[in-house]
């Protein structure tokens, strides 16, 4: 018998292991740190269709076991029990209900790897449950839930994590350059305030405008293996149609809000970063776009947002990029382009006499463990997938709205209010 | 004749208000079809202008528009609904007509057997609706953290005590809440934190940790003298006083911090000083450190990029007990000053070959806050003296400045290392005698002209002919795919064709055809269709 298939087997390994030292299981975790069973958390996965899937997700070690699965996909679950046999050699809890899941006292950290329009309420009732969460982007379908889930994971003492992180690691996709060296440029100063910044083709980002909704979908028979009606969960019932589900949903309101709502945590979070607004919202959105279909997301040309001190942020659809040489970040006093082309002269230099920005917590299980808000949590995170989504609401109602950061709503707006708060259908309103 | 006429006028007048009538169902009729033909509209002005009139005619507008939905198997309700979403959207910004919009919807609804219709009538009703449909269910506090979570926010700015109370609570995240709800509401004063420190000493080992966290994230500088001691007690605290401090920062926080490295807290002190707000005083420190102290120091000196150090760290690579360190540390500390004295290392100095590395990777960042041209000029200076030792050892330096005059010296020179060194230049004239280089046998050369071209011709088909030429040459398998992927990047006939003969190749075959699919895919979306058409569209 081997040390894993030791590990895996339950109560005989409890027992065995009071009477064994912990050497003769050998090296464990990382760092040649052993780590009882005792101390190990535990992950389960919901959604194992897409994203949960992943290389970066579907993983299982010694500080964080993956210990069960839930999918309303069957075929998808089965697929994820033989992998996860093949991987680990492991029988994973499986579950259809994701209620079950988070109920499972087994597990510690609830994994939402779903569609965005389950992201807030799923969160919340782990949140309630007692659990903590690793959220996909992004982290809610409405301003609403996301309000929701913050006073939850607050409530409960839960600690939360959203999962994109380029504010703190990994080159900023086609930016050419991480986001430390610009947090440092621009806490300096040197570019002067207030700063514009632009995310679009021409300064490195795709908004994957693939991401869009068909019109006049063909009505189709449910496929036996998906529970159709809890896959829509808390969104309206619609006939269903292969192109609703199983990664495009991106293109439809309902669900998530086409390649904006997909990618917009990802290339705004760390802008809200840089210029130091984990804490404002944007006053005023305004939209140029064709007219959008009620459920299938379309095109978009340009969001602007407007923070209150004139800083900006400027969204440019694919197709529709700024010609020339674009800055990504422009200031009265400086100007930064890809490859951290800067007008300052030797700001190499000074940047490297600069401070690194405040460390921060980014170990998400040592978060779990001591408790500690992790670097991107429920307050920041609620932040910037708000401003993705009143760029959202700004799209569905074809006009610029203004927002009051105080109360998180749009003033003199009725119309874009109810897109604040959007009903869910049938019991699920209640959970939320 | 009279009762003819009167006949005749009598039926004209019974004619009018049907006439009347027909005029304004025609009216909205028009309306409603010319919206119909223009939607989706493309921008937002001729959206207004369409939109009002639609939504000035409502509620027949909307029930006229309602009426034509089909069952959605039918699949033919998008124009419709563009267009009722789109005099919703519109009429939300104005009463009256959310009124008459509103009002057109209800009648719609009640007039619809369609589910499918009946609900997207719905949902659209709800946008314009005048109470609030949603609401939020309070739940009961049920849980230890939910109760203890209210209590706090009934207490509100009092929350003092209870927060003081919940340190000395056994549950982490109990205390960890209430810690943070402080935070969170502006209540981490001075006073608090005073409070707070009063009770420290009787606070478990782990409720330490979370209080001097706390402190280190609303940056308490009250409670240093605090923090200072419990560094010197180390163990488990000290770490968290030492992030602390690191938040907090001035003189005294710095110099508790600097006497941590090299000991037991060595990381946690040299992370919280690489953030260390405000500027750091290390001349003094490094110079008077021996042993790990001094490692950390160095490493630190680097990291800061404190230049005040440079000179000092140049003499240390001479002791053999920090030579490596100080080795490690040069790029980050030297300026364009140290120049002179980094190339007499590289070339005289320092005999030992592993080093060479090391001393280009400094002298390069010396340099790199001259213009490409004043770099040439200082490194030149050396390799154009015919005496100069080791000159060879430049040649990298002098590509790097990426300069024409850097290319056409080393194109003179020509030798071997000269040709290396080329193929690292960013400067696209270098490609020619990459170029030469490679006909005359150099499969390194080859791949170096291969990446250049790649990176730097602007031009496809110039780009697709020379990465063909280069295939020519190339004699590994290895270099043969790698510039068969390039060619993918240069979707030319003359890119198609020679990726085409590779098909039946053993071993290029498959990196041949991925290749094309590649290219393909990208004609797909490069044949003027906007992505969203060329998805739409299967024909496309």
């Amino acid at each position: 018998m081997n040390r894993r298939s030791f590990i895996t087997k339950g109560a005989a390994s409890a027992a065995l292991f009071s009477i064994l030292p912990r050497e003769v299981l050998g090296k464990m975790g990382t760092k040649n740190d052993i780590i009882a069973p005792s101390d190990q958390l535990t992950r389960g996965l919901i959604g194992v269709g897409g994203i949960g899937r992943s290389g970066s997700h579907f993983i299982s070690d010694q500080n964080c076991r993956l210990v069960a699965l839930c999918d309303v996909d069957q075929k998808h679950l089965d697929s994820a029990l033989s992998a996860a046999k093949q991987k680990w050699g492991e029988d994973l809890k499986s579950y259809h209900d994701f209620r079950d899941l988070i109920n499972d006292p087994n597990v510690d950290i609830v994994h939402i790897a779903t569609p965005p329009h389950w992201h807030g309420l799923m969160s919340v009732i782990a949140a309630n449950a007692g659990k903590d969460i690793f959220c996909e982007k992004p982290m809610t379908r409405t301003i609403g839930e996301g309000k929701r889930v913050e006073e939850a994971v607050k409530r409960n003492g839960r600690v939360f994590r959203l999962n994109t992180w380029f504010r703190f690691k990994d080159t900023f996709y086609g930016l050419g350059t991480e986001v430390k060296p610009l947090k440092k440029l621009v806490d300096s100063g040197l570019l002067g305030w207030p700063l514009k910044v632009r995310i679009s083709g021409a300064t490195g980002f795709a908004w994957k405008f693939f991401w869009v909704g068909k019109e006049n979908l063909e009505v189709q028979q449910v496929p036996k293996e998906l529970d159709y009606d809890l896959w829509l969960g808390p969104a309206p019932y619609k006939p269903y149609n292969i192109h609703r589900t199983h990664q495009t949903f991106r293109g439809y309101f309902d669900y998530d809000g086409g390649g904006l709502a997909d990618m917009g945590q990802h290339y705004i979070d760390p802008v809200q970063y840089i210029l130091g607004k984990d804490d404002e919202f944007p006053i005023k959105v305004e939209i140029d776009a064709p007219q959008q279909h009620p459920d299938a997301v379309g095109i978009w040309r340009n969001i602007t947002y407007t923070y209150a001190d004139g800083c900006q942020i400027i969204l440019e659809g694919e197709g529709f990029e700024s010609k020339g040489k674009v800055p990504y970040i422009e200031g009265p006093k400086g100007k930064v382009y890809k490859g951290f082309e800067c007008t300052i002269p030797n700001v190499q230099q000074i940047i490297n006499e600069l401070p690194d920005p405040e460390e921060r917590n980014t170990d998400f299980l040592e978060c779990v463990r001591t408790r500690r808000q992790f670097a991107l949590n429920e307050s920041n995170g609620h932040h910037s997938a708000t401003i993705v989504n009143i760029g959202v609401c700004a799209l569905r109602l074809n006009r610029t709205l203004n927002f009051d950061p105080k109360t998180q709503t749009f003033i003199n707006d009725d119309e874009a209010n109810r897109l604040v708060n959007q009903p869910m259908r049938g019991e699920w309103a209640k959970l939320i | 004749m009279k009762r003819t006429l009167y006949i005749i006028i009598a039926a004209m007048l019974l004619c009018l208000p049907v006439m009347a009538q027909d005029a304004r169902n025609r009216a909205t009729e028009t309306i409603v079809q010319d919206v119909l033909a223009l939607v989706p509209i493309q921008n937002q002005a001729d959206f207004n202008n369409e939109m009002q009139p639609l939504v000035s005619a409502a509620p027949k507008s909307i029930t006229m528009l309602a009426a034509m939905l089909k069952p959605a198997a039918q699949r033919v309700n998008a124009k419709v609904e563009y267009a009722i979403h789109g005099a919703v959207a519109f009429a939300g910004t104005n009463e009256t007509w959310a009124a008459n919009v509103r009002e057109g919807l209800k009648q719609a609804i009640a007039a619809q057997s369609d589910k499918d219709a009946k609900q997207f009538l719905e949902n659209e009703l709800r946008l314009l609706s005048k109470t609030e449909d949603v609401t939020y269910v309070a739940h009961p506090a049920s849980t230890p953290y939910a109760q203890a979570y209210d209590k706090l926010v009934s207490l509100g700015s009092n929350a003092g005590p209870e927060i003081v109370k919940a340190m000395k609570n056994k549950d982490h995240a109990l205390r960890m809440q209430a810690l943070k709800f402080a935070t969170a509401k502006g209540l981490a004063t001075d006073e608090l934190a005073a409070s707070v420190a009063k009770k420290y000493k009787s606070l478990s080992e782990e409720a330490k940790c979370d209080v001097l966290y706390w402190l280190g994230d609303n940056k308490i500088a009250s409670q240093k003298p605090l923090l200072a001691t419990v560094v010197a007690k180390g163990g488990k605290p000290a770490k968290a006083a030492i992030e602390a401090l690191g938040k907090i920062g001035g003189d005294d926080a710095q110099k508790t911090l600097i006497d941590q490295l090299g000991g037991e807290n060595n990381a946690e002190a040299f992370r919280a000083l690489c953030s260390f707000p405000g500027k750091l005083n290390l001349l003094e420190p490094l110079k008077a450190a021996e042993g790990d102290k001094k490692l950390s120091l160095l490493k630190l000196a680097s990291a800061r990029r404190y230049t005040d150090a440079a000179d000092d760290i140049l003499k240390l690579t001479k002791e053999d007990t920090y030579s490596e360190a100080a080795l490690a540390a040069l790029p980050g500390v030297v300026t364009p000053e140290q120049t002179n004295a980094i190339i007499g290392a590289l070339t005289v100095l320092d005999k030992n070959p592993k080093h060479v590395p090391a001393w280009q990777k400094a002298c390069a960042a010396a340099l790199q806050t001259l213009s490409a041209d004043e770099q040439y000029k200082k490194i030149s200076f050396f390799t154009n003296q015919p005496m100069m030792p080791k000159r060879a050892l430049l040649y990298p330096l002098l590509a790097a400045t990426g300069t024409d005059a850097s290319v056409a010296d080393l194109e003179k020179i020509g030798d071997e290392a000269a040709i290396e060194a080329l193929g690292k230049s960013t400067n696209y004239k270098a490609a020619k005698p990459l170029l030469a280089a490679a006909k005359a046998g150099n499969e390194q050369a080859l791949m170096s002209y291969v990446n250049l071209v790649n990176s730097k011709e602007g031009n496809l088909d110039s780009r697709s002919a020379k990465l063909s030429e280069a295939f020519e040459l190339a004699k590994s398998v290895a270099d043969k795919k790698n510039i068969l992927s390039k060619l993918a990047g240069a979707p030319t006939r003359n890119a198609f064709l020679l990726a085409g003969k590779q098909l039946d190749d053993k071993e290029l075959g498959y990196t041949a055809a991925t290749a094309q699919g590649y290219r393909r895919c990208r004609r797909r979306l490069c044949c003027g269709c906007t992505p969203p058409k060329a998805l739409r569209d299967d024909s496309c």
